[in-house]
């Protein structure tokens, strides 16, 4: 079971998983940063390819059990039917409601995850495991992370690691380490999804 | 009269200075716990009321110098509590008993040569006896007990030979058992009568410890063996008590261990049981009838019981003291609860958080622990199963008694170049006691036990969704009919590692757990791995358990081109519906906290490149149970036969494989469309089932997914999934299923 914070989604009726590992990932920082950045871009325009990944529409779909065929407001960001064209803003087709008139394009999968294309490049040549993890906590300069919720964990090969991971969506905010053999201090890296990129990368020189 | 009062103290409290015979730690509600600053004891002399009833502790009576003291040890931890600094006594009390007929405590009483009887005062009353020639030059008695069967206390004296002194009513002679003086041959420092076949029984000195069974309408002795050997030095086992299995247990006096020993068994072996309170001078009472409990603050493991896990495999417990623990969290258990089914995953409090462990851990190279303690004078024993033998051997002691300061340690430990590969098991032990076994229960400290898992030099593991998650697969199962969407027909989750090394792909493991069938269908469950064909398998080298148990059969299944692995035929096999419920998690009130679990190990033989992998979670699907039925439409299909392996039901888009029957494409609501590479969807594009990259709460039974989770809708009807892509998290709290 996975705990989610409540300040990820705003919708009511929330659920809040226990974590069954104990462990906090306190994270509302990036995701108060994400929101931010939500509140920008959903609002107006219409088109299905304009709305980001954002954990809350800005403008819910109404959800009444019978489908009118008055078109909804513009400003919804999900209209799968509407050809991708935002310049002429038409009439979007109305949004479905529920199963029964839900049409999902027949490639779309409607797997919940992203890729995610790390590379690790040290110039080191001293021994380091790299760990790629969800939860971990930071006090300050202070970071602990649970090594036991990772992704991806490796030794590094003369400093470098090249990898391709698929992350579950709600996997917003990861921790890179590289922890050394000698004694030295781990390195440290926080990863965040960005919303603007192309594809999701994580680069350590 | 002052009576002591049972103190109802909560658990986990804490007291003091640590070290030494002056340990004081309050056991919860069960023991009568007293410290020495509220001496509470009487100062009457008046004749002492009796002990309450047949107390489960031990009572070891001390005289470190001269002046005897009880102890109350609980045998279980090991933890003792100072009964009384004093008995009334300036010189020793030896060769005691507890008496079960009238429940005081008798011993010999060196200051005044005769028989005392202890109350629950804990003072010592000599009793007038009448001792005969041979006991009027016997001396004073360091071996003694008091019968069961009758309310007799028994004497021995080496050379002398075995004496009575019966203890009810107001005449107490003391005789010479007839023939015994010239029985008198054994060298014992204590001896127990057995709770039932009433003979005594005791285990010798020395470097070795033989166990010998005493007649006492005789005094004869029988040497049944040698129990236990010591390689250096020797034992002296001044206390020696029984528990009503005819355990025999035996402290010793130059370190306090307790050994137990069962004298019944053919072969008995001694094995040491708990670290207890040491004493140059010890002698030992116990009502026999009394059970051994475990204790109200006691920590357990939760490794496999191979390892010695439950009280009954003597495992590793603590008694809980606060301030001294592994990590910040500590909680007591009754008993072991062995992976899976350990209380930290059932009751949301996850104690293992003292060991962290940032690096992998590669044969023949260092690997880094991060520990965090709490305690001062503390040390810390490690063991790491390298072997994967189910038992942490001396050999495979990794930390040995290390003083570790309280706050982050971080030690480096080596993985031997005899490790296999795979996962294994670890067990991290912190006390006051330096010197640990990975069994048997200690008065402080914590016990962490951690899976890892051993890789070669230079392995990478990818996991999916990550190491401690899982993916859940929800499936509908009256394909090719659309069912009610409540998408818990079949429910499981998944993890999977890829374990590569410079993007070559040796092997990938799967975990999986059932969690919810909402379907009368019999459903089996397999992993196609498309594009790895079955040749590509090293069938003999997958190593698969359900339930933790080993599989000896192959799961590799046959006449498939793919490598297909099956997990199971038949999931009702592993899951039983709740009193009163159809079906197992989907019905309201039919929780529980059981999973039916399995994890598997799949080697190629030649490493695949990662690029040549099927993408995460590769290609899961459920079948139909052979010879079950499964719906008329399906029967009609398949030329009026259950259709058994012919009916399975993949993800979105994922091909089936060779044993499908192609003739369900296209029928009823299949929206035959497989030249695209498009499967099991119906004209609307929508699937028989769902991957949640996590672990997903399902919808409870005849709940449409679209209504227990509202944002459904709108992350399905945008192809590029960036509409609601956490869906998944939102849901209508009144519509999933809950235990």
């Amino acid at each position: 079971m996975n705990t989610l914070i409540t300040g990820k989604t705003q919708d009511n009726e929330q659920v809040t998983l226990e974590n069954s590992m104990g462990f906090k990932g306190m994270k509302l920082g990036s995701i108060a940063l994400a929101l931010m950045l939500t509140q920008l871009t959903a609002c107006g325009g219409g088109g299905g390819d304009d709305s980001s990944p954002a954990p809350a529409a800005a403008t819910p779909v109404a959800t009444t059990p019978t489908t009118t065929t008055t078109p909804t407001t513009p400003a919804t960001p999900t209209t799968p039917e509407t050809p991708m064209d935002p310049e002429t803003p038409e009439e979007p087709a109305p949004a479905p409601t529920s199963i029964d008139d839900l049409v999902v394009d027949a490639d779309f999968d409607l797997q919940a995850a992203f890729n995610l294309a790390i590379s690790v490049g040290l110039d080191s040549t001293q021994r380091g495991y790299f760990s790629l993890c969800d939860q971990y906590e930071q006090n300050g300069a202070q970071i602990t992370v649970n090594f036991e919720s990772c992704l991806l964990r490796g030794a590094l090969n003369e400093g470098s690691l090249v990898e391709d991971l698929l992350v579950a969506n709600h996997q917003q905010n990861l921790v890179a380490v590289v922890w050394f053999y000698d004694g030295s201090n781990p390195l440290y890296q926080m990863w965040f999804y960005d919303m603007e990129a192309e594809e999701q990368t994580l680069t350590i020189n | 009269m002052q009576k002591f009062k049972a103190r109802t103290s909560p658990t986990k409290t804490v007291a003091v200075n640590p070290l030494n015979s002056q340990i004081i730690n309050i056991l919860g509600f069960s023991s009568i716990a007293i410290g020495t600053s509220m001496a509470l004891f009487s100062a009457n002399t008046n004749a002492a009321e009796a002990f309450e009833a047949c107390p489960t502790e031990a009572f070891i009576v001390q005289t470190p110098s001269g002046i005897p003291k009880t102890f109350g040890v609980e045998l279980g931890t090991g933890s003792y509590t100072v009964l009384s600094p004093d008995m009334g006594l300036k010189k020793s009390l030896n060769g005691v008993g507890f008496s079960y007929l009238d429940n005081y405590l008798y011993g010999w009483d060196y200051e005044h040569g005769t028989v005392g009887k202890v109350g629950e005062d804990y003072q010592v009353e000599p009793m007038t006896i009448n001792k005969d020639t041979a006991a009027a030059s016997a001396g004073n008695f360091y071996v003694g007990d008091v019968a069961i069967n009758e309310n007799v206390w028994y004497g021995y004296r080496k050379g002398k030979g075995l004496f009575t002194v019966p203890l009810d009513g107001n005449d107490h002679p003391m005789s010479i058992v007839p023939g015994s003086k010239n029985n008198a041959t054994y060298n014992v420092t204590d001896f127990a009568f057995h709770p039932t076949n009433g003979f005594l029984y005791a285990v010798t000195n020395g470097s070795t410890g033989s166990l010998i069974k005493i007649d006492p309408s005789s005094g004869a002795s029988e040497t049944i063996g040698t129990v236990i050997t010591k390689a250096n030095g020797s034992f002296t086992f001044g206390a020696q008590f029984f528990d009503p299995d005819g355990n025999l247990y035996l402290s010793n006096n130059g370190d306090g261990n307790v050994y137990k020993v069962n004298v019944e068994s053919d072969d008995p072996e001694a094995e040491l049981f708990s670290y207890g309170p040491s004493s140059t001078s010890n002698d030992g009472a116990r009502c026999a009838l009394a059970e051994v409990p475990v204790g109200d603050s006691v920590d357990f493991g939760d490794a496999p019981d191979s390892y010695g896990t439950l009280i009954d495999s003597n495992g590793a417990r603590h008694g809980i003291i606060a301030g001294m623990s592994l990590g910040i969290l500590v909680d007591n258990e009754s008993d072991g609860y062995p992976a899976p089914l350990s209380d930290d995953a059932s009751d949301g409090i996850d104690d293992d958080d003292g060991i962290s462990m940032p690096t992998g851990f590669e044969v023949g190279e260092s690997a880094m622990l991060i520990v965090t303690t709490q305690g001062d004078a503390a040390f810390l024993n490690g063991w790491v199963d390298w072997n994967q033998n189910g038992e942490f051997d001396t050999d495979e002691k990794v930390i040995a008694g290390r003083s570790v300061s309280a706050g982050v340690t971080t030690i480096s430990i080596d993985v031997p170049n005899w490790a296999k590969t795979g996962k294994t098991w670890s067990r991290f032990r912190l006390s006051s006691v330096a010197d640990l076994l990975p069994n048997g229960g200690v008065s402080d400290g914590e016990v962490e036990d951690y899976p890892l898992t051993v890789t070669e030099t230079g392995v990478t593991i990818s996991y999916y969704p990550s190491s401690s998650e899982y993916t859940t697969l929800a499936y509908e199962d009256l394909y090719p009919n659309q069912g009610d969407f409540d998408m818990n027909d079949v429910v499981m989750q998944l993890r999977i590692s890829q374990f590569s090394k410079n993007d070559m792909v040796r092997r990938v493991a799967f975990d999986a757990q059932l969690v919810a069938m909402g379907a009368a269908y019999h459903n089996g469950f397999a992993v196609q791995l498309p594009e790895i064909g079955r040749g590509n398998v090293q069938e003999s080298a997958i190593d698969w358990s359900m339930q933790g148990v080993k599989q000896t059969t192959s799961p590799l299944e046959e006449n498939q081109t793919n490598a297909v692995l099956v997990f199971s035929e038949d999931l009702w096999q592993h899951a039983t519906p709740g009193n009163g419920c159809l079906y197992f998690r989907t019905e309201p009130g039919c929780g529980t906290q059981y999973r039916a679990t399995w994890q598997m190990t799949v080697p190629f033989i030649d490493s695949v490149h990662v690029d040549d992998m099927p993408e995460f979670p590769y290609d899961p699907f459920i079948f139909a149970t052979p010879d079950t039925d499964h719906g008329l439409a399906a029967k009609n299909i398949t030329d009026g036969k259950n259709p058994g392996r012919k009916l399975e039901i993949h993800l979105k888009n994922k091909a089936p494989t060779d044993l499908f029957d192609t003739r369900f494409l296209g029928m009823h609501d299949d929206a035959l469309a497989a030249s695209q590479g498009q499967y099991f969807q119906d004209e609307n594009g929508m699937s028989w089932a769902i991957e949640v990259p996590d672990s997903w709460q399902h919808p409870a039974e005849n709940q449409r997914v679209d209504n227990a989770y509202i944002e459904f809708i709108e992350f399905a009807a945008d192809a590029t999934g960036e509409t609601k892509p956490y869906w998944y998290l939102t849901a209508a709290d009144s519509l999933i299923f809950k235990d």
